[in-house]
């Protein structure tokens, strides 16, 4: 089945880019056309999604024209498309934010089109179904991600960025060594011509080194335990309306990786790799949310949570069962929502205070209820209390955890769930309850309607969790269609 | 910066061979090794030479245009490419008789484009230096 539809995500922000560049006199047509085509985009994504749905089966384009496993093929399940529209609409919302956030004379000239840039490589990465295709669509993102964190970051904080810059090399230095190993391995780089001769291998060791490298790689894209050095020191120097969408997309295409890849490619039965996905999930989970207690920036705090959140998801994944692996994925649906929103409203209290240190914003009950208001319900979303969208993926990990005997796991799942929300009321009572310290800066004004798209993500994550049939009904369709392996191979091999 | 009458009158002529070797490695680039990048990297070098070896030392003004222009036209011909066989019905990419050897143009005017900013960009940068 082809159909060129699969190609549209990708090549509609390439050449979005291209436009931007060359009208760069027109500042406000710049912002238009970059909204116009996210919408575009979406649409795109929203067909083939539902195709997907209608139809049960994989939509596989053979670019070229040349058959699987020779050519590169790109794939789209319910996975890519659950990832790919999350990444648009989020693309839409931080743009919308950062449109108000940065005065249109201030905005640099390469802003948007390597934002555009960032998105192509990163819907690539969802879309494709070849593993150096995989490594292309790592450099595309990686390398837009480098110039827009180096353009966008104030000069005196330059210097944060070569932890992020030096460790993803080494990163993809690593991926193209995994790739020659791959290769040498299985004769192949295709994912469903991978899985069938990964298959006769099943108790080589050397599968198992080629999946070490593996976790290796994408450990160091999603932030895992020894590996998320580079996290809280690059992120919180963004702007906030980037930041946030560096924080909710750029580690979950590494998480993304690891479900594709141990879901969809490798056998089912390498559980000594699925454990050690678990053995590094539990300090991932704690260690990450201790740090976050010595901080006082609330966007440092944010990213220390983001690591932790990342070994819930890693938890998921080394369960490896059905129901942890649906679980994982409505976490991730849930917890880049709600990442996105705290670190906007983290964005409108430095316009309104001048700063986002907790010690400094003091008394923000009395300024601003309603951001009050925002902060406390997404912070409880992310620790996972009952009426928010937290909570469910939160519970069905628990359950998951004790049906299979594995205690330490739960309670570490317990604890870090309990220490965000203790670092989220950290935030609350220093930030907001406190009295003012005399040493404020004077506050600035700021454009209203940025509450309004900050508050259209609350009310989405907000919205998940009273009502998460549809989604749960969707991660568990996706992660039917991750695992079944067979018919994976049947429909992408001709 | 240093400069010498021999380097650069030698290194003018020399400029015009580079380029013809890169002609050829982008018209072989077809069915053997060679092709695109590999022919803007060497016409991308043989700029950086000129540059270097004359006085004064301004990539940009060797070029008639700015390099960021020749990597966005060549990128619209690789859009282009990309895109032309879905009017046709087939898959994107796919090529007919000559359009191999326009993609490899276009992927040779990105790679002249990319290198020359970036190095005219060190090179403007570099010569502050004490």
């Amino acid at each position: 089945m082809t159909s060129n539809l699969i190609v549209f995500p990708i090549i509609l922000p390439l050449i979005t880019s291209i436009l931007l560049i060359l009208c760069y006199k027109r500042l406000y047509f710049r912002r238009y056309l970059s909204i116009a085509s996210l919408f575009l985009q979406m649409y795109t994504i929203i067909v083939l999604t539902t195709q997907v749905i209608k139809e049960n089966t994989l939509q596989v384009l053979y670019v070229g024209g040349w058959d699987a496993p020779y050519g590169i093929a790109l794939t789209f399940d319910l996975l890519s498309g659950i990832m790919t529209g999350i990444c648009v609409f989020l693309a839409i919302i931080t743009l919308l934010y950062g449109f108000g956030y940065t005065p249109i004379k201030k905005e640099h000239l390469f802003k948007l089109p390597l934002f555009f840039f960032m998105i192509a490589g990163i819907q690539l990465s969802f879309i494709t179904g070849d593993l150096f295709n995989l490594f292309v669509a790592f450099e595309i993102l990686l390398i837009a991600s480098f110039g827009l964190m180096s353009l966008e970051s104030r000069s005196n904080h330059k210097k944060y960025t070569y932890p992020y810059v030096a460790l993803n090399l080494v990163g993809s230095f690593v991926f193209l060594v995994t790739i020659a190993v791959t290769y040498r391995l299985l004769g192949t780089l295709n994912f469903a011509d991978m899985g069938v001769r990964s298959h006769l291998l099943t108790s080589d060791p050397r599968l198992w080194v080629m999946g070490v490298m593996l976790i290796f790689v994408f450990g160091l894209k999603g932030a895992f335990f020894p590996l998320y050095y580079w996290l809280p020191k690059s992120y919180p120097i963004l702007p906030t309306p980037t930041g946030a969408f560096y924080a909710a997309m750029l580690t979950k295409v590494g998480v993304y990786g690891m479900i594709r890849l141990f879901g969809t490619v490798l056998p089912h039965s390498l559980g000594t790799l699925h454990t050690l996905v678990l053995v590094l999930a539990i300090p991932t989970m704690l260690l990450g949310i201790l740090s976050a207690f010595s901080k006082k920036s609330m966007r440092d705090i944010l990213c220390f949570n983001l690591i932790s959140h990342i070994g819930v998801i890693m938890m998921g994944l080394g369960l490896f069962t059905k129901e942890s692996l649906t679980a994982s994925l409505f976490y991730m649906i849930h917890h880049m929502l709600v990442i996105a929103s705290l670190f906007l409203i983290a964005g409108l209290i430095i316009k309104m205070k001048g700063s986002d240190n907790i010690e400094n914003i003091g008394s923000l009950w009395k300024t601003s209820p309603l951001l009050s208001g925002l902060f406390l319900i997404q912070g409880l979303s992310l620790s996972g209390l009952p009426p928010f969208s937290g909570f469910w993926p939160t519970i069905g990990l628990i359950r998951e955890g004790l049906s299979q005997g594995s205690y330490i796991l739960v309670f570490s799942l317990l604890a870090s769930s309990l220490l965000t929300l203790l670092s989220m009321v950290h935030i609350l009572f220093r930030g907001f309850w406190d009295t003012q310290s005399p040493n404020v800066q004077k506050p600035v004004p700021y454009f209203k309607p940025m509450v309004g798209v900050a508050g259209i993500l609350v009310l989405v994550s907000l919205g998940l969790g009273l009502y998460p049939e549809p989604v749960l009904k969707l991660s568990h369709d996706a992660t039917e269609m991750v695992l079944n392996q067979k018919a994976y191979q049947s429909q992408v091999l001709p | 910066m240093f400069h010498s009458i021999i380097l650069y009158i030698v290194g003018r002529f020399l400029f015009v061979f580079i380029n013809l070797a890169a002609l050829y490695l982008l018209i072989r680039g077809h069915n053997a090794p060679g092709g695109g990048f590999i022919a803007g990297v060497t016409t991308a070098l043989s700029f950086v030479f000129l540059t270097i070896i004359s006085k004064s030392g301004d990539i940009k003004k060797l070029l008639i245009v700015d390099p960021i222009y020749v990597m966005i036209t060549g990128l619209s011909i690789v859009y282009f490419l990309c895109l032309y066989p879905t009017f046709g019905f087939k898959a994107v990419l796919t090529h007919s008789q000559f359009t191999p050897l326009l993609f490899d143009v276009g992927i040779y005017m990105v790679v002249v484009g990319v290198i020359g900013s970036v190095m005219s960009a060190m090179i403007h940068n570099t010569e502050q230096l004490p």
